[in-house]
């Protein structure tokens, strides 16, 4: 099973209504929620099915949706390279 | 504005202080004399007309009075940032300068901070009282702060008390305000501050106070605009015993520019900006983005040392399965 690490040298800041993501080389990049919700359990070491339970309860999504935006987050980070 | 760093040698110990760091130019303990002249004249080029020392502890320099005298003879004014434990060879060029020419911004010592110290403090008071400043730092909130105002009678300062948050060191380990805290520091320095005018005692502040910390109505019953609080995180410019310069000591570590490289302090000032102009989105606290003061472009969000502090990284290998295929 493949998995995805946070890219060394990501740094993030907690914002009211977002996070603040600084890259290894400054630039910076920002995700509202509720996709900052999945950042936050991804950092915290969340597997997929806790992740996708929890976004269930966060954002009032059914299973289906949840895993939908999961996956696409996830997918996004890693084309930007917040994610390896 | 720029301060020069004399040396790195201070006689007391404070907790919070920031002007200590692990910057390779600041391990060396003290600036010579070439250096502080060829930095000295660079700073008049730069059309300074004051000249700020501190340290360490400024007076313990080897040729501290050579150096205050240097800066008289070119015609600038002095203001020594101090511990207040000065040496009795200090005390004479200190003694001898116009009032007008020198001023000593002093880290006071709060009543029962260091017992040992204070009546070391109180006799550098009594001799040189009308060209002090006296200055007070915040580490911890419920200090009182009104124990000051009977020594401006006392001791004839000068009119003013400097009042700064200690600031946590980018990457360093000292004790610094909690952010969590500001709030509570800023009733207190209200009260202090309606005391202190009615005495007609003005309130300067150091860099990173910021306007949410104050009860509102305070910031116009303590006269007070953004640019006194709000919006004073920029280069302070700090040149090192060695002749390099940081942008301030809660950013030492961040990085240090060669002097020498600029044509003058302006110049170098502003390259820090521009380095220090990714980072800005930062700020202390997380309420910052839905901030008026802030959307008005009164308050710049902040210490950028405490606001780098709220980044967290992932360095220790979280991982996140994908989903499965």
């Amino acid at each position: 099973m493949r998995t995805v690490k946070i890219t060394p040298g990501v740094e993030w800041s907690v914002e009211r209504y977002e996070l603040l993501l600084r890259k290894p080389g400054g630039e910076f990049d920002r995700i509202g929620y509720p996709q900052a919700a999945i950042w936050d359990l991804l950092s915290r070491n969340y597997d997929w099915n806790e992740t996708v339970k929890m976004m269930v309860h966060i954002a009032g999504l059914n299973a289906e949706s949840a895993e939908a935006l999961v996956a696409e987050s996830i997918q996004t980070w890693k084309a930007k390279g917040l994610l390896i | 504005m720029a301060n020069i760093a004399l040396n790195t040698v201070c006689n007391r110990s404070c907790s919070y202080c920031f002007a200590v760091n692990d910057h390779e130019q600041h391990k060396q303990k003290e600036m010579s004399l070439e250096e502080f002249t060829s930095t000295l004249r660079w700073l008049k080029g730069s059309g300074m007309k004051e000249v700020r020392l501190l340290g360490g502890e400024p007076t313990l320099h080897s040729r501290f009075n050579e150096i205050v005298e240097l800066v008289l003879d070119e015609g600038m004014n002095a203001l020594i940032f101090s511990g207040g434990i000065i040496p009795a060879r200090a005390m004479e060029v200190l003694i001898a300068a116009p009032a007008n020419r020198l001023s000593l911004l002093i880290n006071v010592i709060r009543p029962g901070e260091e017992a040992r110290l204070e009546k070391i403090q109180q006799q550098l008071f009594a001799q040189l009282g009308p060209k002090i400043i006296p200055g007070i730092n915040i580490p911890v909130p419920g200090i009182d702060l009104h124990f000051i105002l009977d020594w401006f009678q006392s001791y004839n300062f000068q009119k003013t008390v400097r009042l700064g948050i200690a600031h946590p060191i980018y990457r360093g380990n000292n004790q610094f305000l909690h952010p969590r805290h500001y709030r509570e520091v800023g009733r207190r320095v209200t009260e202090f501050g309606e005391a202190a005018q009615a005495r007609g005692i003005h309130l300067e502040f150091d860099c990173g106070w910021v306007p949410c910390m104050f009860p509102e109505g305070a910031m116009s019953k303590l006269n007070l605009t953004p640019n006194d609080v709000g919006l004073r995180c920029n280069p302070i410019v700090d040149i090192l015993p060695g002749g390099d310069a940081i942008s301030c000591f809660a950013l030492a570590n961040l990085e240090a520019l060669s002097v020498r490289e600029f044509q003058n302090v302006g110049e170098l000032r502003q390259r820090f900006t521009v380095l220090q102009e990714p980072d800005r989105p930062l700020t202390l606290f997380r309420e910052c983005d839905a901030c008026a003061w802030r959307a008005r472009g009164e308050c710049s969000g902040g210490c950028l040392s405490g606001s780098l502090r709220r980044l967290r990284s992932k360095n220790r290998g979280v991982e996140q399965v994908d989903p499965p295929k």
